[in-house]
């Protein structure tokens, strides 16, 4: 059982980040990462099977910062927005000023139209580095939705 | 007072080449007629890898185009497709998306088929101390067996045919040969991952839109950018008879200038933009030759890509008029360097559901279904580039149509229409 302080710290972490997706500002989210941090976005046939393919993969919080300009310059897609909702949150021990953490996650995708649909269900394996600013090291996003409605735009 | 109606393109007039009427990718009983006259008619049919099914009793489920099939292998070590539907009632034979049996056993009344097709058990065949069972009824085991379709493994892709008289994979493929055996030139080849999407849009727009040169530079402004694709790049696209094609388009300038040419593409992909990862552009040696981008459509199911260091099949599966499934498997060599296989699985954000340069095809595919509907024979226009149609010679330009009309007059002459 992990110290509450603790998971209420990464709770928080991660509630920012859902938040700063939420309300579309996408560029608050590389600065949630470490510099040397690595996302990935995997479906959970390849993560059972041990296939190494993600959706994303960013190697560094420059990476995560490319996905964001692309998005915003480059990519071509039907306006929406996203609704995370996170729970089941759990950490480990702490070591060393880091701290493994799991949740479980749903997110929910709206059209200009006022449509919404499920776009991805999954969970999150996270490292988070403590400290007086606290950031994730590395976050594994495992999604079992792995035939995606239409596309995938925004991380998640 | 109605407004006066467009000219109508429905029916299709004979030998219009210029335009393609929307009724095409919106009207059901068309995609019925397409059930019978293009999947299980004569064409081939990707199923899968044979690398997906390494050993005796491996399988993998999918379909061709509503039926639904088995990909699997035998002890002796051929690879089988069959359709996977039991001989006693219809039953999935096998519902799971892939595995590794022995014997094939449909779970509702336990007909056992070996990975072959061939039925091995019947329980209480003889009856039940001498009443009921097959006794006195004429029951042939070998006509019981699943329905193994004919059959052709090109270096590792395994395509499927429902009938006898369709033409050799070599011939089918014509043109397309060449380039599709640089990529599956026979090495063995190592599944990296999946990725899927169901794509609300009829399956022939994917077909157009891998054909389409045109939009390359015009939609993706990320390869634009980074050129990977330019309009004004040299390139070519190729239509067959069968329907299969494909599309490559060549690096600027002499070998000597490739490295700078890179260097450039790296550092801009918008004025002003730098990206600041440029490893994911990073191409590392991999195939000898000129090309940037290379396309292979094998008609009706399949599409092949190799964009820089990403190597993939694209596996069109139709679900119903308005939608289909696109399943990537994305892929390397057995002996690639741990270097090159890291670049293949980096350059995956180029590629699928949330590729850099392959969402926004996605996204045309899904407004043009929605801006079709509603048609009453309003149809596509189709010119650019002339209204010819050309098998067998490449058209040397990428501002053309030529390849997509060609595509129309492969499926209007398979469908009767
Ligand atoms: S339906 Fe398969 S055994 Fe009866
Ligand atoms: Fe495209």
């Amino acid at each position: 059982m992990g110290d509450p302080t603790i998971r209420c710290t990464v709770e928080d972490l991660l509630y920012r980040y859902a938040e700063a997706l939420d309300d579309g500002e996408l560029e608050r989210w590389p600065a949630m990462f470490l510099e040397s941090g690595q996302y990935r976005l995997i479906p959970r046939e390849n993560h059972q099977r041990g296939l190494p393919v993600s959706l994303i993969l960013c190697t560094s919080r420059a990476m995560m910062e490319d996905r964001v300009v692309a998005i915003r310059k480059a990519c071509v897609y039907t306006p929406h927005v996203c609704r995370h909702l996170h729970t089941n949150v759990r950490v480990g021990e702490v070591e060393a000023g880091h701290v493994e953490t799991r949740a479980n996650y749903a997110v929910y995708r709206t059209t200009e139209d006022g449509e919404t649909v499920l776009l991805s269900v999954g969970h999150v394996e996270a490292r988070v580095a403590l400290g007086p600013e606290p950031r994730f090291e590395r976050m594994d996003v495992v999604y079992e939705t792995f035939r995606i409605p239409g596309l995938l735009v925004y991380p998640i | 007072m109605p407004t006066p109606s467009a000219e109508s393109f429905w029916p299709w007039p004979e030998g219009d080449t210029a335009h393609v009427p929307y009724r095409v990718f919106t009207d059901p009983e068309l995609f019925q007629r397409e059930q019978e006259r293009i999947f299980q008619g004569p064409t081939w049919s990707y199923v899968g890898l044979e690398a997906e099914v390494p050993e005796e009793g491996c399988f993998r489920t999918t379909h061709i185009g509503d039926v639904p099939v088995i990909l699997s292998r035998s002890k002796d070590g051929q690879v089988h497709v069959l359709i996977n539907r039991c001989s006693h009632r219809g039953a999935l034979v096998l519902h799971e998306a892939c595995g590794q049996h022995k014997r094939f056993n449909c779970v509702y009344h336990q007909w056992g088929y070996d990975p072959d097709g061939t039925l091995r058990a019947v329980p209480f065949k003889n009856g039940v101390e001498g009443h009921g069972g097959y006794c006195g009824v004429d029951m042939d085991m070998k006509a019981l067996s699943l329905r193994r379709l004919r059959v052709e493994v090109l270096n590792g892709l395994v395509f499927a045919s429902f009938r006898e008289d369709t033409p050799p994979l070599r011939e089918y493929l014509g043109g397309v040969w060449p380039q599709l055996t640089r990529v599956f030139d026979g090495r063995k080849l190592q599944v990296l991952g999946y990725l899927r999407q169901r794509v609300r849009a009829n399956w022939k727009l994917y077909f157009e839109n891998v054909k389409d040169p045109y939009h390359a530079g015009l939609l993706h402004l990320f390869v634009a950018t980074f050129g990977l694709f330019r309009s004004t790049q040299r390139g070519e696209t190729l239509a067959e008879p069968s329907g299969c094609g494909h599309l490559v388009s060549y690096k600027g300038g002499a070998e000597e200038h490739r490295e700078e040419y890179e260097q450039q593409g790296i550092t801009t992909y918008q004025k002003g933009y730098r990206l600041r990862a440029p490893e994911l552009m990073r191409k590392l040696p991999d195939f000898r030759d000129d090309i940037a981008v290379s396309i292979q459509t094998i008609f009706p199911s399949l599409v092949i890509h190799r964009i820089s260091n990403s190597i993939a099949t694209r596996h069109v599966l139709p679900r119903d008029v308005n939608d289909f499934d696109l399943i990537w498997t994305l892929l390397g060599y057995a002996d690639d360097t741990v270097e090159l296989r890291n670049q293949r699985i980096l350059q995956a954000n180029l590629v699928g559901p949330s590729g850099y340069i392959s969402l926004e095809d996605v996204e045309a595919l899904e407004i043009v279904q929605r801006g079709i509907q509603g048609e009453r024979g309003d149809a596509a226009f189709v010119a650019l580039g002339g209204t010819q149609v050309q098998y067998g010679e490449p058209e040397r330009d990428l501002a053309n149509e030529t390849a997509i009309r060609g595509f129309w007059k492969t499926w209007r002459t398979l469908m009767g229409v």
